[in-house]
């Protein structure tokens, strides 16, 4: 009889004994499969929601006047919009938004016009429309309290410094300068302000909220200065510690329960096997007695925690995304794509728990094997 | 040519304390001879050691002190899968506590015992002779001991050793079975087997022509063949 037939009519003689090593493996498996899942979604959920809390990273031109520019909402003073790609190879700015604001008056309403463009993410080419689509040229989003001002709805004309603009979207009244805002796109608005090729600030995020930096201004202007010359970089601090403070408790949750899972599930598998060959001490002797080689029986001996191993974790895999995808949207309602394991984890868990349960078996057993069988024998 | 020289040897053979017991050493200067094709009962007080040597002359339990001879190798000089393999393939142990394999059926137990190819329907042979036929599918919970302890004595038997070394093999047995054992063990040693019998057995060690008395671990003075 070869040694899987061996394993198969061990593990069917003795199956509440396997079925119970299977349970504890798929709940360890799956305590790491949820709090995984759960910690990862968090983190997501924690960077969308202070994603929307606003960009923390305001680039200006270096002329300009501060109080002049938070009294009006703009600057007067512009700098090259060829800026924005040179903000590529840096790391520490990310999600940039470049911008052309200027105040103007439609139909008697004062309005902030902002030229807009997708953002651009640090690293690459990558561009996101600010409102989910790209404005066409000749479209505008109105800002809640201009759109009730102006008594405008979708669909509506509006004339912008003498240029037709047809009325996209009214956003809802935001509590924020955004209800005094028209936004059109990037090229419409240098055209318009006779500004082809400038803009007057970018707008970003803050991307070193991981790390524990003394100084995280000086850090911005040290790194974009040379990349940007002629602007200054200024730091919106209460949002960007803010932002930081909660990506860190996100990333530290994630960072110390993850691994706390894994220990103990490694700690759970570890003590079944090293029960399992404990247990079957007698049977040991009496294959050694009969000769048979101790690749053999350690074929026989280790085959149970292997299956075991290998069937605990697709089960526990299973139970562990079936309770994140269950419970999991409760908590997370943006994140919720973050509640999905995916193969990488399941392959990883079903490797590593019959590895983990072959080597904390392999002591044992090598030792077992190393003794008289008579010595194994006699705890039968 | 026929070899003449002993099969089995013990040489000044020791061994101290079990790993379990509290007394004193188990065997104690053992000098033992087992002629080829050689039937030697083994009598001697529980205690006494009985077990302990033919566990060390099985090569499954090393001897703290003196030697283990099979034909003509220390059996415990030899490396461990050459002293595996004699065990596998020459040397037969019937086990006192049976010791078979829970999850096996007995002809499944029994084929363990034999490393040749046809394992499986040698086994069931060497069930019939012991009038075991009927049990074969039955794992060793659903056997009465007596069966279990033939199972064992067919698992030892299974691979045709040279040698049998078999503790107290009809311990078990009602008169029947231990007739059936006693037939097969007379049917192994006149096919030329070498039989050590550990016995209780009164019967059965007289059938001995050799039968040897230990007590506090030391080989007493042979008994004459019984004529």
């Amino acid at each position: 009889m070869n040694s899987l037939a061996l394993v198969a009519r061990e593990l069917r003689h003795r199956w509440p004994g396997a079925l119970l090593g299977t349970l504890v493996v798929g709940i360890a498996v799956a305590l790491v499969v949820v709090s995984l899942a759960l910690a990862r979604a968090g983190e997501k959920e924690t960077r969308l929601i202070q994603r929307d809390v606003g960009l923390n990273l305001l680039i200006l031109s270096d002329k300009t006047d501060m109080a002049d520019y938070w009294a009006r909402g703009y600057s007067d003073h512009s700098f090259p919009a060829e800026y924005m790609d040179r903000v590529h190879d840096q790391a520490v700015a990310n999600r940039l938004v470049p911008l052309l604001k200027q105040r103007v008056e439609v139909s008697g309403v004062s309005a902030l016009l902002v030229g807009i463009e997708g953002e651009r993410f640090k690293g690459g080419q990558v561009m996101k429309p600010v409102f989910g689509k790209v404005l066409a040229s000749g479209q505008a989003v109105l800002g809640g309290a201009v759109a009730r001002l102006l008594d405008a709805a979708p669909g509506d004309s509006l004339s912008i410094l003498g240029h037709e603009a047809n009325v996209q979207t009214c956003l809802s009244e935001s509590g924020t300068v955004e209800d005094g805002t028209i936004y059109v796109p990037m090229q419409d608005a240098q055209a318009w302000l006779g500004m082809a090729g400038r803009i007057n600030e970018i707008q970003a995020l803050e991307c070193h909220c991981g790390e524990d930096v003394e100084d995280p201004l000086g850090l911005l202007r040290e790194e974009l200065a040379p990349l940007l010359p002629g602007t200054i970089v200024l730091r919106r601090k209460d949002a960007a510690d803010a932002r930081r403070d909660q990506r860190q408790l996100a990333e530290g949750t994630l960072a110390l329960l993850s691994p706390l899972f894994v220990l103990l599930a490694g700690a759970l598998v570890a003590v079944l096997g090293v029960l399992n060959v404990r247990d079957r001490r007698e049977e040991l002797g009496v294959y050694g007695a009969l000769g048979h080689s101790p690749l053999r029986v350690a074929a026989v001996l280790l085959g149970r925690p292997v299956v075991i191993g290998c069937t605990g974790a697709l089960a526990g895999c299973a139970l562990g995304e079936g309770l994140a995808r269950q419970y999991g949207p409760a908590l997370f309602t943006r994140a919720v794509v973050e509640l999905h394991s995916g193969w990488p984890l399941w392959l990883g868990a079903i490797l590593v728990a019959p590895v983990f349960a072959l080597i904390a078996s392999l002591p044992a057993t090598l030792w077992s094997l190393r003794q008289d069988p008579v010595r194994l024998l006699r705890h039968g | 040519m026929v070899d003449s020289s002993p099969l089995l040897v013990a040489s000044d053979l020791g061994h101290g304390y079990l790993p379990d017991r509290g007394q004193g050493p188990a065997l104690e200067g053992v000098n033992l001879e087992l002629q080829r094709g050689e039937f030697v009962a083994l009598c001697g007080p529980s205690g006494s050691g009985k077990s302990t040597l033919l566990l060390a002359l099985g090569g499954m339990l090393t001897p703290t002190s003196g030697q283990v001879r099979f034909d003509d190798r220390d059996l415990y000089a030899l490396a461990g899968g050459e002293r595996r393999s004699i065990r596998r393939e020459r040397l037969g142990f019937a086990f006192q506590s049976m010791h078979l394999i829970p999850y096996l059926n007995a002809q499944a137990n029994v084929a363990l015992g034999d490393p040749r190819a046809g394992a499986g329907s040698r086994a069931l042979k060497r069930l019939v002779e012991l009038g075991l036929e009927d049990r074969a599918s039955h794992l060793p919970e659903q056997l009465s001991a007596g069966e279990r302890q033939r199972v064992a004595l067919a698992r030892a038997l299974a691979a045709e050793p040279q040698v049998l070394l078999a503790d107290e093999p009809t311990g078990n047995l009602d008169p029947e079975s231990s007739a059936l054992v006693c037939r097969q063990l007379a049917v192994y040693h006149e096919a030329g087997g070498t039989l050590l019998l550990v016995t209780h057995d009164a019967e059965l060690a007289r059938g001995a022509p050799r039968l040897l008395h230990i007590a506090a671990g030391r080989l007493m003075g042979a008994t004459p063949a019984t004529p």
